[in-house]
């Protein structure tokens, strides 16, 4: 007898106002300072908040203005940090050698490796700067390399000011992780790991997070077949493993960006026998058609990325339901185009729940800000908690739309499970925090590596499934 | 199509309305008493007089109407001449031209001044006041005063900031 799949019930939340923009109120007029304006004082009572509770025994003054700083004094001030570095990429580089020269390739990071060594920042390229409605003052120091400075982040900096007008930074610190509702996890008593929490029932609800699918790539690849037929549950069983869970437990399926192929299948120009084939390479109506496949079955989330042909800014918008005709007539019932970022919420009376997913550019960017060994996707997804930022580094080498007069990418509510797509390999961690418990999880891109994961609803934990064609 | 041109683009220019290209003709029809016809002959048609608007001059009386209704701006105020004076003693320099600028202005020119209240950039004086007032920085009231009066909202030398026409 056919078995009805597992349902997870969902609500639109008012996380996601910030995110949407209609047409009609975008004004690209504007500049990008009012977002930075507006991070820094929507922030700023939090890093006050923190700061002082961290430093209270220490008895130091807080300065309203960074350039007020006298040398010898113990004081912290508050501001946006900036890091200049020796790959960013900048216009009047960008021209100068490109009228006496080749233009510079892309470098995989901004910073570069030799540069940085152990005393702050001294003889190298990357320079650390503090910046508040007064002005900037440089940070120096051995700690200076300790902490993750990124451009963007408002923090809190204690230290002194030198002969040389420069900050020896003592510590820093930030806003710390925004207040979460409080979600029990059953069966796990506090101070139990988590990881060792009772083993998955059969009743358990799951979603499936994939992300780098390039639906339509050239080369037959059948991994993205498999994967379709097992979330339909066309799959035998009677060969599973134990432990593969079953598809009747996964009730959404996340597509978190760059779904459709950058190639096309079949030349689109042959110039051998001078035709134009306009039908070989239409990369989204083979999403659509491989998204209208498993939509009676299970609801299905498309969220844009780097790759798809949405607007490349962020928030990106949720890709255009015209895109999707076949998937559109599912619109009111199990598929959903999201925007990059989202926040779901699947709570129910006994367990709130909410996911934040995006499709991996702010992560990946903070990535190029840090020196191999230092660049953790799951440190820095971490800290873009603690920051309470998610994309720290736009507008500066981020594209974002400009906002007069909000940031909405302040994070003001610790999700449940965050993650983040398009990375490189699957990394998961539980985030316990003083009162605060999220699951992070690191989506791998599925053309490369084959994984798909999947989280159980009602323990958090995130196991992959990799499907080898 | 409209005469009134120039009060149209500092109307619809920062406008939220959605812009509606085509005009629709909207039709009022004035309807005249009809007399029981009991007879059977054809009268004549009877005649109706109809005024032809567009969409568009409909929002511009709407909005013609709203500004209107706003009270008039009078610089030569006791408070704004208070105003005016506490910030010519709070500060360092002598005013640059004194003389053609009114005291409004100079309130105004002052609230651009002000670096609290952030990014002065891409905003009109009360789009900005309304954004420090949500952040809780307590903009002074009078400015708002100055704002919300009719030469306030349609005046550029007041509804805009100082470098509205060299940085938009």
């Amino acid at each position: 007898m056919p078995e009805i799949r597992s349902n997870l019930p969902t609500t639109a939340t008012s996380l996601n106002d910030g995110f949407t923009l209609p047409i009609t109120k975008r004004n690209y007029n504007r500049q990008y300072a009012p977002i930075y304006y507006m991070r820094l004082h929507q922030l700023m009572s939090q890093v006050l908040d923190a700061a002082t509770s961290k430093w209270a025994d220490k008895n130091v003054k807080y300065l309203n203005k960074c350039l007020d700083v006298l040398v010898g004094d113990t004081v912290f001030v508050v501001g946006t940090l900036f890091k200049d570095m020796k790959y960013k990429p900048s216009m009047l580089e960008e021209v100068t050698r490109s009228h006496w020269g080749a233009p510079p390739g892309k470098k995989p990071k901004y910073v570069d490796p030799q540069g940085d060594c152990e005393d702050g920042g001294h003889k190298d390229d990357s320079s650390i700067q503090l910046e508040d409605s007064s002005g900037r003052i440089t940070l120096v120091g051995p700690k200076v390399q300790e902490f993750m400075l990124i451009t963007g982040v408002v923090c809190g900096v204690l230290g002194t000011a030198g002969e040389n007008g420069r900050f020896t930074v003592v510590d820093v610190v930030w806003g710390g992780f925004p207040e979460q509702i409080y979600r029990p996890l059953s069966g796990v008593n506090d101070g139990e790991d988590v990881e060792m929490a009772d083993n998955d029932t059969p009743e358990d609800t799951y979603i499936c997070l994939a992300s780098g699918l390039y639906i339509g790539q050239k080369k037959t690849d059948y991994k993205h077949v498999l994967l379709a037929e097992y979330l339909q549950g066309l799959l035998e069983e009677d060969g599973a493993k134990d432990g593969l869970v079953k598809p009747k437990n996964i009730s959404r399926f996340i597509m978190a960006g760059n779904n459709c192929s950058l190639e096309s299948e079949r030349p689109v120009i042959d110039t051998l026998s001078r035709t134009v084939d306009l039908d070989a390479f239409k990369p989204m109506a083979r999403v659509d058609e491989y998204i209208a496949q498993l939509l009676p079955s299970i609801s299905v989330d498309i969220m844009a990325g780097n790759d798809d042909p949405g607007n490349m800014s962020l928030p990106q918008q949720p890709l255009h339901l015209s895109m999707f005709p076949q998937s559109r007539k599912f619109k009111k019932a199990t598929f959903g185009s999201v925007s990059n970022p989202y926040w779901w919420d699947f709570s129910t009376d006994e367990a709130p729940l909410k996911v934040l997913g995006t499709s991996g550019q702010n992560v990946s960017d903070i990535y190029k800000y840090l020196i191999e060994g230092r660049d953790d996707i799951l440190d820095i997804m971490e800290h873009t908690l603690a920051w309470r930022h998610l994309c720290p580094t736009a507008p500066d080498t981020l594209t974002c739309y400009p906002y007069g007069d909000d940031d909405p990418f302040i994070i003001k509510e610790t999700p449940h499970l965050y993650f983040c797509g398009n990375q490189d390999e699957f990394q998961t961690s539980v985030v316990k925090h003083d009162g605060v418990s999220v699951r992070l999880v690191a989506v791998p891109r599925f053309d490369e590596t084959g994984e798909v994961v999947l989280v159980n609803m009602r323990t958090l934990k995130a196991e992959v499934l990799r499907i080898v064609a | 199509m409209a005469p009134k041109s120039a009060k149209q683009a500092s109307l619809s220019f920062k406008s939220t309305k959605p812009s509606i290209k085509r005009d629709f003709k909207v039709v009022k029809q004035q309807q005249q008493q009809h007399n029981d016809i009991k007879t059977k002959d054809v009268k004549p048609p009877v005649q109706i007089e109809s005024i032809e608007t567009t969409i568009c001059d409909e929002l511009v009386r709407e909005e013609a109407e709203k500004i209107n209704s706003l009270p008039e701006l009078d610089p030569s105020e006791k408070v704004y001449s208070d105003e005016a004076h506490k910030i010519a003693e709070k500060s360092i320099a002598p005013p640059v031209h004194p003389e053609e600028v009114n005291n409004c202005e100079k309130i105004l020119k002052n609230f651009d001044f002000t670096v609290d209240f952030g990014p002065v950039v891409g905003l009109t004086r009360l789009e900005r006041w309304e954004r420090a007032n949500k952040l809780g920085l307590n903009p002074p009231a009078v400015v708002k005063k100055i704002l919300e009066t009719k030469q306030g909202e349609t005046e550029d030398v007041y509804k805009q900031s100082y470098l509205y026409d060299q940085l938009v």
